[in-house]
């Protein structure tokens, strides 16, 4: 087990595609948090901004300071197991362990250990950058309020979810751009055309719904009922479950192609 | 030893490998026959737990997931083209090393043996067909497993590859291993592997030695050429034997030179050639296969060849 999570860490940085994806997520945290928040935020003076305590956490924890670079990492995520199918790795991988359940685990374990690393360093590294966008123009904000252990498990468990479903989609099609399109569309187009069916309350339970509303519920005020960020995730954890239930008996019983 | 027991693959309504059996020997290169389609491939795969079917395989009397390292059982080249193109060929193998936990220094040594030493640090994506088959044979014997299963090795390989190929694999049955090695090349089949077995669509046909094979075949015949042909011609024909004259002599099948001698011997007729004419691979392969093709080209006025 611990040498096929060892394998699983040389796939993920032995690629280009690796390297690319973690400089674009980094290029947008810079873009995002630097210029957008800090800089062009400082520009503007906007001094009821600058004087609220929880300016930063909103800023940086909501969905559109974390959730662009979270897609490169699931990108990532998608990649390890399609590539394994696309260029047919995977009899290699398979044969190297004893058990399909080892393998699966150890590259969940894999994914798991870079998402969360990843995604404490994004968190680490944004509000930094919106720190020194703003004193580029000589101002600063006024204390900020960081709920530490509430940020932190915001954002760690949304990355790790986003990272789960990024592979599941991959076990399902076993097909890269198949995984890759239904990562962009779901959250986009199908849950939203699901959500039409459903009355506001009811959307909060859809699963990319439910996700944002770890990052987001009670930091924002929204005007409609929220359901708390820890409801919202065991909405996620319980729809990993099922997902995952359903693509590990795949996984142990399809061919491997 | 391999030992396949009962192996069965159905797609919805095709069966792909029908109840097939056989045993692969140590010390012997064992070959796979069989035409395009006829489940050679898919026989591999269930081998190897790699598709879901039904019967066993035993390496040395255990299912290969019994063992706590199978890539340390077998060494597997089943596509020539199995790794990421742009990984090079050197992290290609230090991962499959790492997670059948080989030291990375055999990295080096693999790639040495099948002459990629100079390419290690390029992307394979651009490698030749024949350059892929040479780094998929060193995935294959990156841990000094006992057993190789490779299918179409020598595809895409040049005249001195295949012979590396050949002298390599032989070298390596004969050091107490075995391999199994499918391929379309019936004459470089006829001078690597020890063993054949033949099967068509999905169903084994044969399982024996290539030598017993050979001279089992109806085509193998004895070439004679007689001072006296026309009263040799009418005394094999006393004896009901299957002939054909041809230019200054007489083709007999299924018989063998003793035999002809002997006649030719008691009936006083002067003998000035006897040959023993053996039907090579790819004729008992055509003759044991006939009928058994998933896939047939037509010529060009439709009839089948």
């Amino acid at each position: 087990m611990i040498a096929g999570i060892k394998a699983e860490f040389r796939k993920l940085f032995s690629v280009r595609s690796t390297y690319i994806l973690i400089g674009l997520a980094l290029v947008y945290v810079v873009f995002y948090n630097f210029y957008i928040i800090g800089w062009r935020g400082g520009s503007s003076h906007d001094l009821v901004s600058l004087k609220n305590p929880l300016y930063l956490v909103i800023q940086v924890a909501r969905a559109r300071g974390i959730a662009p670079p979270i897609l490169f990492s699931s990108i990532i995520a998608v990649l390890l197991m399609a590539h394994e199918y696309r260029y047919s790795t995977i009899m290699y991988t398979l044969t190297s362990s004893n058990s399909r359940s080892k393998t699966l685990a150890a590259k969940i374990i894999a994914i798991t250990g870079f998402t969360l690393i990843f995604s404490a360093f994004v968190e680490l590294l944004s509000p930094s950058l919106a720190i020194l966008g703003l004193h580029a123009h000589h101002l600063s904000y006024a204390s900020q309020t960081f709920y530490y252990r509430e940020f932190i498990w915001r954002v760690l468990f949304y990355c790790w979810a986003y990272a789960m479903i990024a592979i599941l989609l991959a076990i399902f099609f076993r097909n890269l751009v198949a995984s890759i399109v239904s990562l962009f569309l779901l959250p986009v187009t199908v849950e939203p055309l699901i959500g039409l069916l459903l009355n506001t309350n009811q959307q909060q339970y859809l699963p990319f719904t439910a996700l944002s509303g770890v990052l987001n519920n009670g930091l924002l005020k929204s005007g409609i009922s929220e359901i708390p960020a820890g409801r919202s995730a065991l909405v996620v954890l319980v729809y990993l479950v099922i997902g995952w239930t359903i693509g590990w008996m795949l996984f142990l019983r399809r061919d491997a192609n | 030893m391999i030992k396949a027991s009962h192996l069965n693959k159905h797609y919805h309504k095709t069966t792909a490998v029908n109840d097939i059996s056989f045993e692969i020997a140590t010390n012997k290169v064992t070959g796979f026959l069989g035409p395009n389609g006829a489940g050679k491939s898919t026989t591999m795969r269930l081998m190897l737990g790699l598709d879901n079917g039904t019967g066993f395989t035993y390496y040395d009397g255990k299912e290969l997931h019994k063992y706590s390292q199978p890539s340390k059982i077998v060494g597997i080249l089943l596509e020539a083209k199995a790794f990421h193109p742009t990984r090079t060929a050197k992290n290609h193998l230090k991962i499959l090393a790492t997670a059948g936990n080989i030291p990375l220094s055999r990295v080096d040594e693999v790639l040495e043996i099948v002459g990629l030493k100079d390419v290690a640090r390029k992307s394979p994506g651009k490698f030749s067909l024949g350059m892929s088959q040479r780094l998929g044979i060193a995935a294959a014997i990156l841990s000094k497993p006992k057993y190789l299963l490779l299918d179409e090795p020598a595809n895409g390989l040049d005249p001195e590859g295949i012979v590396w190929l050949r002298e390599f694999l032989r070298s390596y049955a004969s050091n107490g291993n075995a391999v199994f090695v499918s391929s379309h090349l019936l004459s470089e089949m006829s001078q690597m592997a020890d063993n054949v077995i033949v099967i068509g669509r999905g169903k084994l046909i044969a399982n024996t030695s290539i030598k017993d094979l050979i001279s089992s075949n109806t085509k193998s015949s004895v070439f004679v050429r007689s001072g006296n042909i026309s009263k040799l011609k009418s005394v094999l024909e006393e004896k009901a034997l299957t002939i054909s004259v041809i230019d200054d002599g007489i083709e007999i099948f299924g018989v063998k030179t003793d035999e002809i001698g002997k006649l030719a011997h008691n009936a006083g007729i002067p003998i000035l050639e006897l040959t023993s004419r053996n039907a090579s691979l790819e004729d008992v392969f055509l003759e044991l296969t006939e009928g058994k093709e998933e896939f047939l080209a037509h010529n060009s006025k439709g009839a089948k060849s």
